[in-house]
């Protein structure tokens, strides 16, 4: 057959893009969320009181969702210079734990009002409180 | 009973019951940013490990009973794909949220807050993972500094003993048993 060389080598280069898709796909580190849109924007002292009054029906509505919350800086935690954590609202006793996805400098105030986008990671039943995964700090220097 | 002594009774009952609610809470001690990490390797290695840093647990110091919550969707990977498949097909996060260890630290007594120095501990009971609860004892460490408990422990998480299914195609890839590290510092709670 007269076009067989080049049957294989369109063959190949297909190979190749393919392989090296799956390559670079499957090496892909998780993405940030910065860019991304949140599925909910919500103020954190609701969050919490959705989720301490009725925590079957909130879990399944917030959980695995990127929120972009709104509330009052209760406290920071650090540990070391790569982990941070941001505490923002209070209902009950409880906050909304925020891990920052990376250090900001500088970092919020306590007692400012402050958004955070992050992914939910559910409620926290022996605290009262929900959780925030990889989160980014909105329009905060 | 005059009003006065009526009054006088009801504010003693009041501080009474507000400094024993206060002994309790000093009782408890807390955190809402332990760590765990696993390490899931098998014969290909391929960096299946993933940490968290949302671990929540709780120690009565009355009664040395501990409880602990891990998100699991708050587990990060090296590798995107690696972590969509352990919360979507895995582990299933969106049905089961959280993993969870309710039980206590065998043999408990105050005093081993007095100790100084790492103290060895074993906790023993329920662990809850995948929707699949198991009683367990495994090894661990106590350590108070600074007003602080520190509690870390490693034990090994027989992956089809709670129900974690993994694809033929990717045996080879994630170990049967999976080496889990998990610790806290503990401070006391408000709570």
């Amino acid at each position: 057959m007269k076009n067989r060389p080049l049957l294989i080598l369109v063959a190949a280069v297909l190979l190749a893009i393919a392989f090296t898709y799956a390559y670079f796909r499957w090496n892909q580190a998780p993405e940030s969320l910065a860019q991304k849109d949140p599925d909910f924007k919500i103020k954190a002292n609701t969050l919490l009181e959705e989720f301490q009054s009725n925590n079957a029906k909130s879990q399944p509505l917030y959980l695995n969702r990127i929120l972009e919350i709104e509330g009052r800086c209760e406290s920071i935690e650090n540990q070391g210079d790569s982990l941070f954590f941001v505490y923002i609202g209070s209902h009950n006793g409880a906050s909304v734990l925020c891990q920052l996805e990376k250090g900001h400098d500088p970092l919020p105030p306590v007692g400012q009002n402050i958004r955070c986008k992050g992914l939910c990671t559910g409620y926290d039943d022996l605290t009262g409180g929900a959780s925030m995964d990889r989160c980014v700090l909105v329009n905060f220097p | 009973m005059n009003h006065s002594s009526i009054s006088t009774f009801a504010c003693a009952f009041l501080l009474l019951g507000i400094s024993s609610t206060e002994a309790l809470a000093q009782n408890k001690y807390m955190t809402r940013t332990g760590s765990a990490h696993f390490v899931a390797d098998g014969i290909i290695k391929d960096d299946v490990q993933a940490r968290s840093n949302t671990v929540t647990a709780v120690l009565d110091a009355s009664n040395g009973q501990v409880q602990a919550r891990i998100p699991v969707n708050s587990f990060v990977f090296r590798k995107a794909l690696m972590q969509e498949h352990f919360n979507e097909n895995y582990l299933e996060s969106h049905r089961f949220p959280n993993a969870n260890f309710k039980g206590s630290i065998q043999g408990w007594n105050d005093q081993m807050l007095q100790k100084s120095g790492p103290q060895k501990i074993r906790f023993v009971g329920t662990l809850e993972i995948h929707g699949v609860a198991r009683d367990i004892n495994e090894a661990g460490l106590l350590d108070v500094n600074n007003g602080q408990i520190h509690l870390e422990t490693n034990f090994k998480v027989i992956v089809a003993e709670y129900g974690i299914k993994v694809p033929a195609l990717v045996r080879d890839k994630v170990a049967k048993e999976a080496e889990v590290h998990v610790q806290g510092n503990l401070k006391a709670s408000a709570q």
